[in-house]
């Protein structure tokens, strides 16, 4: 029996796993701590965080469960519909309606003895940077580009030099179809996913002139009904893509179109599939990006052995296709790119005299730049409508804008591949 | 665990942080103080604090549309640049390209958008539009069959529309650019003419609202 | 104005929400919109989805139930292993009825081999390579017939055999006379339909296209000089889509393949054969098009999407379609018959609408065990990669991982869509050969050999 005192292990729970942790294999690194201290840091310390809780969110809970993490917790904010029931297997008909977070809790702590998940039912953008801290690491199962954007973001801005817990992990999963991926994250070190931004598949969209004047196939139909009448007929209310009214409304009007032009094919599904964007999926992809995901995660975890570097792409439409590749992180990426820079200066300079600072530095090419905080622009150098705005602000001296602890500044410059991060502290 | 973390936490890290800035909005930062527009276009923000939501002004210099002002929103999402901005024209226009209720049809904006574009290219797209109106992608129908098939009356149209006059039942929205031209000589200032656009020599033209405050207090 | 009355007529007479799909079509959604209904109705039929048994003569132990998510923890200890993950896999679907079978494997390939030969799908994990050799030999069927393979490669036009009322409807089109805006909405196959005419009729000959790379580049001239205004997007995707023409329309080798396994084909309970046997005849003597005799299939319903109009592109598909249907009749009508008097409506709609994308995986000539089934062994052995140091672990992830890699390999043979795993490189599949998949979760890459 595994030294672990837990009172919900039986001989053998852990079998197959321990032959994986009392023994190290020929790739493990060599902080790996085999036998009863990964045990103890995987079962007992180890806090993990999941976004989403749907096709891929079942199936990590239910993986991580079974390799042993313990302190669980999962984020969503949707309801359960029925068009989940196919693969989210945590769910079932009398759960309709409910929080997927809480449901999904509930099954997993039910079914894996020992096993705690904390569910919360809301947005990610909910949490401040204190609780997202708490974890180990961090898994995405989302389906939205945004989201994912976000919680990169996050946790690439919450990595403090000077202290290595603020580095967290963050793997992400995403399918369609039968083709999905997996990566492996490390905010600041490796390629982050803003920085791979433009590798995504965009939403197919239709010229608006053909939908107007040209219409040939059934989704230009509905394009037309959702693009153009809708905002006309209905003005300013915004349309609800999860109501059926709504569906059905935008269905009959395509419908009518495509009469009127002889097109075949709009149906009330392909409406609701275009309007919504929605992406096809099935439980098997997700099992398998599922399992690679936490397969990751649980190697990273317990340094049992080497980890994913960085992405990994699989097809399954023709054969078993897959592509392993270490996605290179952009000097110019938005959020993980730039030069951070640490200025320790006096609180009597102005902001004037700051950007002449910044500009006469030789280890960072800043001409001409625009400045701002997160919350308002300090000094933006054109269009001269915004110039004139802030102009009055490079008399100021910088606690007034910033506040009398310093902060932080976006410095854009054409000079700088994307933007520099200035972090101000105040000598007293 | 692997290296990057030591086993001790430090409890107090999270205090000192500040709220960051999305990506977007430092996009959107970096893509305004780096426009290069000619004269003839100039953006208006409302709200001076708002960046992803303002008006650009397109006053083309030669070109059927010569005279014209012509207004477009912007608006950008948190989504920016994986989503394209969207644009509407807020006036009533007639143009092959951009409909009544002010949807444009161009492809940057829709199909062929990418993060690799940005707003310069966008608003450089839109003067595009007014230059070199095309036909064979019509958003308003009518517009673009009297564009290829009957051009003077499509001139004699553009024309009128841009003054606001009502065609075939549409009422357009009057785009005309006021001008009042002012002779100055040493001491004394009297304004002469108050006309449109096309009269007048460019090198007089200034900003509109200029001259229609100027225009109220020549009436008093 | 016109279009608001439209849609004023349309609002005002709107039914309630109608068209709008029913429970069980909106539980499937996610899936329907990969595989459609005739994929949903194979899974259904199919004892695997509609139906399932698991054999498994053992009992629960510890282990087994730290590991798998569908048995009931320490409460299944002990019972049988069957049973046990049935309860939990029933749970999931009540739509789906599940048998546990508590015989051993070996006493059924002993004495009950005909009742493992009702089963569509076999899956076998963790078996002993001789029970795995066994199963492969009893079961592995002579073919394995793939009717949608959702290829991502553009349908034949067959632009350099034009069937008579194309070619006669692009040669009418006056080109230089028309309106501007409907000569930039000609679609691309009219385009290069009556350049290659013209590029012909000017060397007086009745079939070929330009071969050298000199003739190719004035063909593509050729085509450029046709435009009335400089940036006529349908006269520049025709300029892309000229290799169109210089590619003969033949009947792609592995259709061959399948003419030559059901050349002699007699009876059969499936209607496949009698309609692949119907396309052999067809492409053999296609009587549509007597000048160029043989070698043709019939026509794909579907046109690619193409810059034209709505009018221009009706007026293609009408001219298409027309063909389309005599085509099809001579096919199926011409042939079915004599062959299978009776062919399910359907399944004949969905070989003549995807007869490109049909396929067939040959019998393994090498060796037995290289079935999918195999898949799932040999992937677990290499995943760990380690031997000696987890001789037995059957980690949950890795477990998982290949689950799922099994599942779609099930789905794409029971829905007959997609393509199933192959030797060699994915894309060359035309050996028809069932590969073996291997995974490394280590570095996290899978190949096939």
């Amino acid at each position: 029996m595994a030294s672990s005192e837990d009172t919900h292990d039986w001989e053998g729970r852990y079998y197959h796993i321990d032959q994986i942790l009392d023994t190290p294999g020929p790739r493990t690194d060599e902080a790996f701590l085999a036998g009863d201290g990964v045990k103890n840091f995987l079962r007992k310390e180890a806090k993990i965080l999941v976004i989403g809780a749907g096709g891929l969110g079942c199936e990590i809970l239910a993986n991580l469960a079974l390799t042993g993490f313990k302190d669980i917790h999962v984020i969503d904010m949707d309801t359960i519909d029925i068009s989940n029931l196919n693969r989210q297997f945590l769910f079932r008909p009398k759960d309709v309606g409910k929080s997927k977070a809480i449901v999904a809790a509930e099954f997993i702590m039910n079914r894996v003895p020992g096993v705690k998940v904390s569910p919360y039912f809301g947005k990610i953008q909910d949490k401040d940077d204190a609780y997202y801290l708490q974890f180990n690491l961090v898994i995405c199962g989302l389906d939205s580009v945004e989201a994912r954007r976000w919680m990169n973001a996050t946790l690439v801005n919450l990595v403090d030099p000077e202290n290595p817990e603020s580095l967290k992990p963050l793997i992400d999963g995403g399918t369609e179809g039968f083709k999905g991926q997996a990566r492996v994250i490390l905010p600041t070190i490796t390629s982050c996913y803003e920085c791979s931004l433009d590798m995504l598949n965009k939403p197919t969209a239709f010229p608006i002139c053909t939908i107007a004047n040209t219409p040939r196939l059934p989704e230009h139909c509905i394009e037309w009904a959702s693009v153009l009448e809708w905002p006309r007929v209905h003005g300013d209310k915004k349309m609800d893509t999860d109501n059926p009214d709504d569906i059905s409304w935008l269905y009959s009007v395509a419908a009518a179109r495509a009469k009127e032009f002889k097109i075949e094919g709009v149906t009330w599904s392909l409406t609701q599939g275009v309007v919504k964007n929605i992406i096809p999926a099935i439980a098997s992809t997700n099992a398998i990006i599922a399992a690679s995901c936490c397969n990751e995660a649980f190697k990273i975890a317990t340094s049992s052995a080497a980890y994913l570097n960085n992405y990994f792409m699989l097809i399954g439409t023709e054969g078993i296709y897959s592509y392993t590749f270490e996605h290179e992180k952009r000097d110019d990426c938005p959020v993980c790119g730039g030069e951070a820079l640490e200025l320790s200066i006096s609180p009597d300079t102005t902001l004037e005299e700051l950007i002449e600072m910044l500009t006469e530095r030789q280890d960072i090419q800043i001409k001409n730049p625009s400045l701002s905080t997160s919350t308002k622009q300090l000094y933006l150098r054109a269009p001269p409508q915004l110039e004139e705005a802030t102009r009055p602000n490079l008399q100021k001296k910088l606690p007034e804008l910033l506040g009398p602890s310093g902060g932080e500044l976006n410095v854009t410059a054409g000079t700088l591949p994307f933007s520099a991060t200035v972090i101000i502290k105040f000598t007293t | 665990m692997i290296k990057i973390w030591s086993m001790k936490k430090n409890e107090d890290a999270a205090s000192k942080k500040k709220p960051k800035t999305s990506a977007a909005q430092i996009r959107v930062q970096k893509d305004l103080t780096e426009l290069d527009l000619p004269s003839t276009m100039k953006t208006h923000f409302p709200d001076p604090t708002d960046l992803l939501n303002f008006t650009l002004t397109i006053t083309p210099d030669e070109g059927m549309y010569q005279g014209g002002a012509f207004n477009f929103s912007f608006a950008i999402n948190t989504n920016y640049p994986h989503d394209p901005p969207k644009v509407k024209c807020t006036q009533t226009i007639y143009h092959p390209n951009v409909d009544l209720e002010g949807n444009v049809c161009l492809n940057i904006l829709r199909e062929d958008w990418k993060p690799v574009l940005n707003l310069n290219s966008v608003m450089v797209g839109l003067q595009y539009l007014f230059l070199e109106p095309n036909a064979d992608d019509p958003l308003n129908k009518e517009a673009a069959q009297e564009m290829s098939k009957n051009r003077d009356q499509f001139l004699t149209h553009v024309k009128s529309s841009m003054r606001g006059s009502n065609i075939k039942g549409v009422q357009y929205t009057s785009v005309l650019v006021l001008v009042i031209v002012a002779l100055v000589s040493s001491f004394r200032c009297h304004i002469v003419a108050v006309s449109v656009y096309p009269f007048i020599p460019s090198y007089l033209l200034i900003e509109s609202r200029i001259h229609i405050h100027a225009l109220r207090s020549c009436n008093d | 104005m016109h279009e608001s009355q439209t849609v004023e007529r349309l609002t005002t007479s709107l039914e309630p929400p109608s068209g709008a799909p029913d429970a069980k079509t909106r539980r499937y959604d996610r899936q329907l919109r990969l595989w459609a209904a005739s994929g949903q109705a194979a899974l259904r039929i199919c004892s695997h989805f509609g139906h399932f048994t698991l054999l498994d003569s053992r009992k629960v132990t510890g282990a087994d139930a730290g590991n798998n998510f569908f048995l009931d923890g320490l409460k299944s200890v002990g019972k049988s292993r069957a049973e046990e993950a049935v309860n939990g896999l029933r749970e999931l679907n009540d739509g789906v009825q599940g048998v546990a079978d508590t015989r051993d494997i070996k006493q059924v390939l002993s004495s009950q081999k005909d009742w493992l030969k009702t089963f569509d799908v076999v899956v076998a994990h963790n078996a002993h390579p001789d029970i795995i050799d066994d199963l492969a030999a009893l079961l592995w069927p002579e073919t394995h017939l793939l009717i949608e393979s959702h290829s991502e490669t553009a349908a034949s036009l067959r632009i350099d055999k034009a069937f008579p009322a194309l070619l006669e409807y692009a040669m009418s089109l006056p080109l230089d006379t028309m309106d501007i805006t409907d000569h930039a909405h000609i679609p691309y196959p009219v385009i290069l339909v009556r350049a290659l005419e013209e590029w012909r009729r000017e060397r007086q000959q009745a079939t070929g296209a330009p071969s050298t790379s000199d003739e190719k580049k004035a063909f593509k001239e050729r085509i450029r000089k046709m435009m009335r205004k400089f940036d006529e997007e349908n006269f520049e995707e025709a300029e892309a889509q000229a290799w169109r023409c210089w590619t003969p329309t033949v009947v792609p080798s592995e259709i061959q393949q399948l003419f030559t396994l059901y050349s002699s084909s007699s009876s059969s309970p499936s209607s496949f054969p009698a309609l692949v046997s119907a396309l052999s005849q067809f492409a053999q003597n296609n009587p549509a098009s007597p000048q160029y005799t043989s070698g043709l299939l019939p026509l794909t319903s579907g046109l690619p999407d193409m810059k034209s109009s709505t009018e221009a592109i009706q007026a293609e598909k009408k001219v298409f379609k027309e063909y389309l249907s005599k085509d099809v009749d001579d096919a199926s009508c011409g042939y079915v018959p004599q062959k299978c008097a009776c062919v399910e409506g359907s399944e004949r709609e969905r070989v003549e609408r995807n007869q490109p994308g049909i396929k067939g995986a040959n019998k393994l000539s090498m060796q037995p065990r290289e079935t999918a089934t195999h898949l799932a062994l040999a992937a677990v052995r290499f995943s760990v990669g380690q031997s000696a140091r987890a001789p037995s672990a059957d980690i949950p992830t890795t477990a998982a991982f290949l689950g799922g890699l099994v599942a779609q390999e099930v789905i794409k043979m029971i829905t007959k869509q997609y393509v199933p795993i192959s030797a060699g490189d994915a894309a060359s599949s035309g050996d028809g050969e069932l590969g073996v998949c291997v995974v490394d979760l280590v570095e996290t890459w899978t190949g096939v050999i």
